[in-house]
């Protein structure tokens, strides 16, 4: 190996050389050199290596997206909490608080008497002895509130106490109240530990849409439903200004839109305020105000159904609105009660007037032409017999007719609206379909949820129309006269029925079941309109004073002239005699005879 | 050849350490910062939702009626009603004067003439 000048190599001399001790030097010096290049190449090899490590660090960085290690992005997106549920403008309805849980380690409370008797002055319904003794049977932990205010943590903060705790967590809470409370729904806190905890949905969208609304994420939209508040108010009031008015034992009112089935309003009364979190409790008979009367009630609606006959003769049979039907008689079928009218209304009225009068002879005549079996087929289509699809667990109900065969009797029972327990849902589900030119609505709680594009046609438009005609001539002669308002028209057909008393064994005509369904307005109908009332009263009539016509149609008279500006509804200028007049097409303003 | 090698790499590796320990530090303080900040973010989003809710609550319908009804000899507000929609004639006449009378005439009179023109084909 040539080394240049580098260094001079030592010579090779004798031992007995006088410089024979310098060999041994250069030798010793040529050992440690060697010695030390190692080291140094180890050295340059680990500084060489660190910083190719560096550098790769360097370049691993350089290319990443910003996330590597830094565990905060991580915890964002995994940050819980219940989503909002806004109504069809965006108005919150259900949000949540944050609050927190007081818990007390009481073996490092520096007093724990003074901590017990300021707790009880700050929180009421803790009781300052409990507390204390509270503490000495649990020295390691006591869990004192689940949730308290911002205010009530500061007050307990200013105690000066290390041994009380708290754990932050969400408050679930409803603005508006009792308002739109059986469609929220009701949630329960269900504690995780002591410090963690989430919110349950028990009822309502809050149990329908439990785990959509925690789902985890940055990209999550509050669930945005079809109701609209302003509509949601004026129906919850008016209703509840009308069972108190008329001392009804509940009632549930339904706007719903005829063509896609979105639900406006819903109410159903008694309610309940879902922010005080009352617990069902079967021994003091406060579980009526749950029961969601819209959606899970079914009921004999009476004559409302009568409709659906009308429909029938037209759709499948000869009938047109102008066809006499004989009324002179009850319908007695085989050995049953005969089926008769209140009154006498004449030998032989029209199949128009036969619904206008509400005519229990007449329905039953007219469904005699047919198999029972038809008339089972005909309200099979209109949805009766399955669930609505309305988004809420309650509404998975069904409308009963009994187990017994469906006999010709059963049919005449059912043609008048009796022997078939349906929900006020169901009514303005089918009453949207007979109207709105025969194709089948099926209700949503949420917003633009379904595609109405396929749907199925039930009975022709040409029925629609007539039913149309039918239900108007309700309101401007029949027994919905009381529903006649400025400005709007609309159409409708009220039942009265009475209720089957279980004490006395038979229907008690003290106790009727008073409903209205409608629509309007009645050439372009828009919305669908149903009121229900449960042994309504009118107290200012002296006769009558339990039918629909004095009870629901004034109700629902009072709630589409509210309503109907509201929802953009343009009024109608014409006078009130020309607004239920069918020769005249309102929708296209040509003044165009309509079909019939 | 050798010596300046090891030297500049040296120098180099001392640069790089310097840069990669500033870039760590400042690395470290960002995150710090952004741990921060997110706490802020949430802390201000708690108390946005707070005010959200608390505005709906104020907001409640219920309370508006209460309201519209105390405060009624000052502000008058009534609930819409069919009367507050108008014709595209009745708004054209409120603004324009010397205008052809025909626009003058009500609603309901077209619609009577349209009928009995139908009627009496």
């Amino acid at each position: 190996m040539n080394r240049g000048n580098f260094r001079p190599m030592p010579r090779q001399i004798s031992p007995n050389d006088s410089r024979g001790q310098m060999t041994v030097y250069f030798k010793e010096e040529n050992r440690l050199r060697d010695k030390s290049s190692f080291r140094l190449l180890l050295l340059s090899g680990f500084f060489a290596s660190c910083f190719f490590l560096i550098v790769i660090k360097l370049t691993i960085i350089a290319g990443s997206d910003g996330t590597v290690n830094s565990g905060y992005n991580k915890k964002i997106s995994e940050y819980e909490s219940r989503q909002d549920i806004v109504d069809r403008n965006g108005n919150i309805l259900a949000t949540n608080i944050p609050v927190y849980s007081l818990y007390a380690h009481p073996e490092k409370l520096l007093d724990p008497e003074f901590a017990a008797k300021n707790l009880s002055l700050i929180f009421r319904d803790q009781d300052e002895n409990k507390l204390l003794k509270l503490f000495k049977e649990h020295p390691k932990f006591v869990f004192l509130k689940k949730s308290i205010t911002n205010n009530e943590k500061t007050q307990v903060l200013e105690l000066g106490e290390p041994g009380l705790r708290f754990g932050e967590r969400e408050l679930r809470i409803y603005p508006n109240g009792s308002l739109l409370s059986h469609v929220l729904g009701r949630t329960k806190i269900k504690e995780i530990s002591t410090t963690e905890s989430s919110i349950e949905g028990i009822s309502g969208l809050e149990k329908m849409f439990n785990n959509q609304l925690i789902k985890k994420g940055l990209d999550r939209d509050p669930l945005k439903l079809s109701i609209d508040l302003a509509t949601q108010s004026v129906l919850e009031n008016i209703l509840s200004d009308g069972t108190n008015f008329f001392n009804a034992k509940g009632g549930s009112g339904i706007i719903m839109d005829v063509n896609n089935g979105e639900v406006l309003a819903m109410v159903s009364l008694p309610n309940f305020d879902p922010n005080l979190r009352v617990k069902l409790d079967y021994s003091s008979g406060n579980n009526d105000m749950f029961l969601n009367k819209a959606v899970q009630g079914t009921y004999e609606l009476g004559s409302v159904l009568k409709i659906f006959t009308a429909a029938m003769a037209i759709e499948i049979g000869t009938f047109s609105p102008h066809t006499l039907v004989d009324v002179s008689q009850p319908v007695k079928i085989g050995k049953t009660n005969p089926i008769k009218d209140k009154s006498w209304i004449g030998d032989k009225i029209s199949l128009k007037e036969v619904i206008v009068k509400s005519s229990n002879v007449g329905s039953a005549r007219i469904i005699s032409s047919f198999e029972p079996e038809e008339q089972k087929k005909f309200l099979e289509s209109f949805g009766f017999f399955e669930e609505t699809g309305l988004e809420l667990p309650e509404a998975n109900i069904r409308s009963s007719v009994g187990s017994d065969p469906w006999t010709r009797y059963k049919a005449a029972m059912i043609a008048i609206g009796h022997g078939i327990r349906v929900s006020p849902l169901h009514l303005a589900a089918a009453y949207a379909t007979s109207i709105n030119g025969g194709l089948k609505v099926t209700p949503t709680i949420l917003r633009s949820s379904k595609n109405n594009n396929n749907r199925t046609r039930i009975i022709s438009h040409s029925t629609s129309i007539k039913l149309r005609e039918i239900m108007g001539e309700v309101v401007n002669s029949g027994t919905g006269k009381n529903a006649k308002i400025d400005g709007y028209s609309l159409g409708g057909k009220t039942g009265t029925a009475e209720k089957y008393d279980k004490k006395l064994n038979k229907f008690n005509y003290k106790k009727n079941y008073a409903s209205f369904a409608s629509f309007f307005p009645l050439h372009d109908p828009k919305y669908v309109v149903v009121i229900c009332l449960d042994e309504a009263s009118n107290s200012y009539k002296k006769t009558n004073k339990r039918i629909a016509g004095n009870t629901a149609v004034p109700l629902t008279a009072e709630i589409i002239s509210r309503v109907a500006p509201i929802l953009g509804v343009k009024p109608e200028m014409i006078d009130s005699e020309s607004l239920y007049d069918f020769r005249v097409d309102f929708i296209s303003d040509k003044g165009r005879l309509s079909e019939n | 050849m050798r010596l300046t090698f090891l030297f500049i790499s040296f120098l180099s590796l001392m640069t790089v350490s310097v840069w990669a320990y500033n870039v760590n530090y400042k690395a470290r303080t960002v995150i710090k910062s952004v741990k921060t900040l997110s706490s802020e973010i949430q802390n201000k989003e708690a108390r946005i939702k707070l005010l959200k809710a608390e505005w709906t609550y104020l907001n409640r319908p219920e309370r508006l009626n209460r309201l519209v009804t105390v405060h009624f000899p000052e502000l008058r507000l009534l609930a819409l009603s069919y009367e507050n929609y108008l014709l595209f004639e009745e708004i054209l006449l409120a603004g324009r004067k010397g205008i052809d009378n025909s626009i003058f005439e009500p609603a309901s009179n077209k619609k009577d003439k349209l009928l009995n023109e139908m009627v009496e084909p």
